[in-house]
Formats: C-alpha cells, sequence, structure tokens
C-alpha cells in the first residue's frame, strides 16, 4: 500500500489568483466566466486522478500567496461536474462538454 | 451555501466563490511549503511589490508633479544591493528589465531572446522560471 501510494505521480497543483480590490469583487470574480473556466479546466484532471487513486477527496487548485489548497469531496463530484457541463453547454464548447460527460460515466 | 463576508478571511471568501462556481462545498486545506517554494513566493511577493512602488512613484509625477526621487532613491538602493547578494549580475540584468525596461514610456511591451527564442516574462513567476535558467 505505502508502495503504491510512493509510486503515485503527484498532480502539481495549478495556482488560483484572486485579486482583489474590493469587497465586490469577490462575486464580480465568482461571475466570470474566465474564473469558471480555469477552475472548471482544473477540476477534470483532479477527478480523474481521485477516479484512478480511488480517492475519497481530492485538491483542485492552490491559492496563490498562501500555502492553503481547495479540496472537494467525492460526493461532491457529481454536482461539480454537472456544473462544468452547464457551464460548458452554455458557451457552446461541446467538446468540453463531452470529457465532463465521459468523465460521470466513469463515477 | 454561505455568502461573502467582510468578517471572513480573504481564503474563506474565495472558498465561497469557489462554492457557488462549483455547486459544491469545498475545504480548505492548509499544505507545507518547500524551502523552494517559500523561496519563489517571497520573490514573486518582492517583485509585485518592487512594480507596485514604482508604479505609484510614476503615479505621483504624473498625477500631482511631485517628484519622490531624492526620497525614494536609499530604499530602492538597499532592495537592489540586497538583490545583489541573492542573484548573479545576469539574473539582476532580468529583473532589471522586467522591472523598468520591458515596458517602454509609450505602452510597448520589449521581448527578450535567447538564441532567437523569447524568453516569456509576462507576469513575476515567468520572471523568476527565467532566472533559475540563468545563473
Amino acid at each position: 500500500m505505502n508502495q503504491t501510494r510512493r509510486n503515485q505521480k503527484k498532480r502539481k497543483l495549478p495556482e488560483l489568483n484572486y485579486t482583489i480590490r474590493r469587497f465586490s469583487d469577490y462575486q464580480t470574480i465568482t461571475n466570470n466566466s474566465r474564473t469558471k473556466d480555469f477552475l472548471f479546466i482544473n477540476l477534470l484532471p483532479a477527478i480523474r486522478d481521485g477516479i484512478s487513486n480511488n480517492l475519497d477527496q481530492v485538491p483542485i487548485v492552490q491559492l496563490r500567496g498562501s500555502n492553503t489548497s481547495v479540496i472537494l469531496k467525492k460526493d461532491d463530484w457529481k454536482t461539480s461536474i454537472s456544473k462544468a457541463i452547464e457551464f460548458y453547454a452554455a458557451q457552446e464548447k461541446y467538446e468540453q462538454c463531452q470529457k465532463f460527460k465521459e468523465l460521470l460515466e466513469n463515477l | 451555501m454561505s455568502d461573502f463576508s467582510k468578517k471572513n478571511s480573504h481564503e474563506e471568501n474565495i472558498k465561497i466563490s469557489i462554492d457557488k462556481i462549483l455547486g459544491s462545498n469545498t475545504s480548505l486545506k492548509r499544505t507545507k511549503k518547500t524551502a523552494e517554494d517559500q523561496r519563489r513566493s517571497l520573490f514573486i511577493n518582492i517583485i509585485n511589490q518592487l512594480q507596485a512602488l514604482d508604479n505609484r512613484a510614476l503615479e505621483l509625477h504624473f498625477n500631482y508633479s511631485m517628484d519622490m526621487t531624492s526620497y525614494e532613491t536609499p530604499f530602492f538602493v538597499v532592495i537592489e544591493e540586497l538583490l545583489d547578494m541573492l542573484f548573479t549580475k545576469n539574473q539582476i540584468g532580468l529583473i532589471n528589465f522586467y522591472l523598468y525596461e520591458r515596458i517602454t514610456p509609450e505602452g510597448f511591451m520589449l521581448e527578450l531572446h535567447d538564441n532567437g527564442v523569447p524568453i516569456p516574462m509576462n507576469n513575476a513567476e515567468q520572471l523568476y522560471e527565467a532566472i533559475l535558467k540563468r545563473k
């Protein structure tokens, strides 16, 4: 078991950078499609990693300038994948949609 | 799902933002930084702060005709001498290019090339990568 864990290649966590100048920026950044795209793009390898290594939770991103990572529990993977499909469908990025649908089928 | 609050820490509000996007309740986990991570993070903060200081001086000059050069010079000399202690001449060259020469007064962005290949230097992270490759 320990040997297996040692052999697993650790995914390098991407850094999420939120530049906040005023309090309302939190909502603005949340609504920004670039923020959503960044998170969903990184959700894909994170959950794939979780599935192949049979993990109960996965780190999605690391917060820049702080030694903190954002963790998503297995129970929430489906909901987040559905959100990603919803987002990419609205953007008419059907290839991305398909990748998430395949991931959903593997759960 | 909770909402943004001024009482929350920055990290907690970012978590709420991520929760809203993912539609799920994430959690935050503190991770240990390696010495290299620490060094990288410090370097990036220092460079970003130096850039902010320089911009502030320019703003004072252009908006209020205030010339802070004689007041600021000793601080910049100290910072530059500290950088001299930590980095080689070549690396200092890159840092100075990034901070003071990369963007021309007309607002154009200049590129440095290494054997004809552009060295990406759009942010402090890329500058750090560049100085690691140049000893």
